[in-house]
């Protein structure tokens, strides 16, 4: 087989991985911590630069702090026309 | 004043190394330096100092290793063939003076470009904003039928290229246009050229013998193009010289380089314009000064005389780098230095983006390749930017 065809069903093959991966993996997200808001067994943040607040329902050996750097995943949804991203997973890089 | 002299020559000496690496490329440097605490304490004009000095200066030095190591960014791709078949007659500093002409013609004809720019421009905006996935389309069909080699060919690597950079775009990893673009035009030129077996011959470093005439379409198409396309999403430096060549007839191996010289010299300056017309930006540089102010006059002012100053700082820089390489590039293993370069990219985008940005560099690097063996020119791969960005201002 040529080479060009070879390379061909190899770039394909590839862009048919990257194009499954994204549909598969789960989004991490960045952002700075502005207020946090402690109720009821769940903590609200507010990043700076975002109007979505992050709901977080296990807060077990959590300690944020205002300005803290977080990546989180989670899933996004709507409460009362408020965006909000539930979370799933947090690590603070401080 | 002292601090304002030293943040221009930072500027310059950051811009110099941005340019001469491959994969570093200055969006990453302005990326870094936003996320950076201490930006917030500075003084606006000399973020805006800085900024513009590395950008003015990364324009005029890029070439360098797009030429003389096969290794471009998005902006240089096109510049690798021409600029590779001057090294490989010894013309390699020839090639890097054709670009650096261009760049100079750029800042000139600033001069001319801005106030027209500034004074038509905003009265078009709207309705080219409106109809800008249109006019990506229309230009994108220009692209294909002015494709001399196979057209289908050149079709499907564009869909290729649209369908990769759509998987990037959305995967989960940090700067996802560093694995992309070093993919599709670095890593996959310089595997390229190891595989060729490239030996380098002894550089000559003579005066540059051109006619004036020759100088006059590549301007032409600079002053005609570059404007337009500085504010087009998805258009880089290398569709703008396919598109400035058209218009203006058949340009020969020279004209091309001063061409993509120009460019990518001019498109660099006029986003600064178009981020205080429209708030827009249009480079990694003018999205990082978006980032830090609103930019006014003042601040205009400011940026349009460090790109001058830059430039008077960048054209004997450049000449002076590209005579040192030239006197010695046929003394190294030029396989060598390739695999060194190789390595070193591969180290960075592991080290930036991951096993995921990996992958993508694994993938776009097949794709260039592909289109190297194809024969099709390299601009279609610029799909990954084009397709998602057409998508992107589609109205429905």
């Amino acid at each position: 087989m040529k080479l060009e065809k070879i390379l061909l069903i190899l770039s394909t093959l590839g862009i048919l991985i990257l194009i499954f991966l994204t549909q598969t993996t789960t989004p991490t997200y960045k952002g700075t911590i502005n207020s946090i808001q402690s109720s009821n067994n769940k903590i609200i943040i507010h990043l700076e630069n975002s109007s979505t607040e992050l709901i977080l329902f296990n807060t077990q050996h959590l300690n944020l702090n205002k300005g803290d750097t977080i990546n989180f995943q989670g899933r996004e949804d709507t409460y009362k026309n408020q965006s909000q991203i539930i979370i799933d997973k947090i690590i603070n890089q401080k | 004043m002292l601090t304002i002299i030293t943040t221009f020559f930072l500027g310059i000496i950051t811009g110099t190394f941005t340019g001469l690496i491959p994969g570093i490329h200055i969006n990453l440097v302005t990326l870094s330096m936003l996320s950076l605490p201490l930006i917030i304490n500075l003084p606006i004009t000399i973020l805006l100092i800085f900024i513009t000095a590395m950008a003015i200066t990364h324009t005029f030095i890029d070439f360098i290793p797009s030429i003389f190591l096969g290794a471009p960014d998005e902006d240089t791709g096109l510049g690798v063939l021409p600029g590779h078949e001057l090294l490989i007659h010894g013309e390699g500093h020839r090639a890097v003076k054709l670009t650096l002409l261009g760049s100079t013609i750029a800042i000139i004809s600033l001069a001319l470009i801005i106030p027209i720019f500034i004074t038509t421009i905003p009265t078009i905006y709207p309705f080219l904003q409106r109809m800008m996935a249109f006019f990506l389309i229309w230009i994108a069909i220009f692209l294909v039928y002015s494709e001399k080699e196979s057209k289908t060919k050149a079709v499907l690597i564009f869909i290729l290229a649209g369908f990769l950079g759509l998987a990037s775009l959305n995967m989960n990893i940090e700067q996802p246009l560093l694995p992309l673009l070093t993919g599709l035009f670095g890593t996959s030129t310089i595997i390229h050229s190891i595989k060729s077996k490239t030996i380098i011959p002894k550089q000559g470093i003579n005066k540059l013998d051109i006619d004036k005439k020759e100088i006059i379409k590549p301007t032409i198409a600079t002053v005609l193009v570059s404007p337009i396309c500085s504010f087009f999403p998805g258009l880089g430096s290398s569709q703008a010289a396919i598109i400035g060549s058209e218009i203006t007839g058949k340009l020969n191996r020279e004209q091309f380089l001063i061409l993509l010289g120009s460019i990518n010299t001019l498109i660099m300056s006029i986003s600064f314009v178009t981020l205080f017309l429209f708030q827009k930006s249009r480079t990694g540089a003018a999205f990082a000064i978006s980032q830090i102010t609103q930019i006014t006059i003042a601040n205009l002012w400011t940026i349009l005389t460090t790109i001058l100053l830059s430039a008077i700082i960048a054209i004997p820089l450049t000449l002076l780098i590209s005579k040192q390489i030239s006197k010695h590039i046929h003394k190294i293993p030029y396989t060598k230095i390739s695999i060194t370069i190789l390595i070193f990219l591969i180290a960075i985008i592991t080290y930036f983006s991951g096993i995921l940005g990996l992958l993508t560099l694994t993938v776009a690097t097949l794709l260039g390749l592909t289109a190297i063996e194809f024969h099709t020119r390299r601009s279609f791969l610029m799909g990954a930017i084009l397709i998602p960005t057409i998508i992107f201002y589609l109205p429905f």
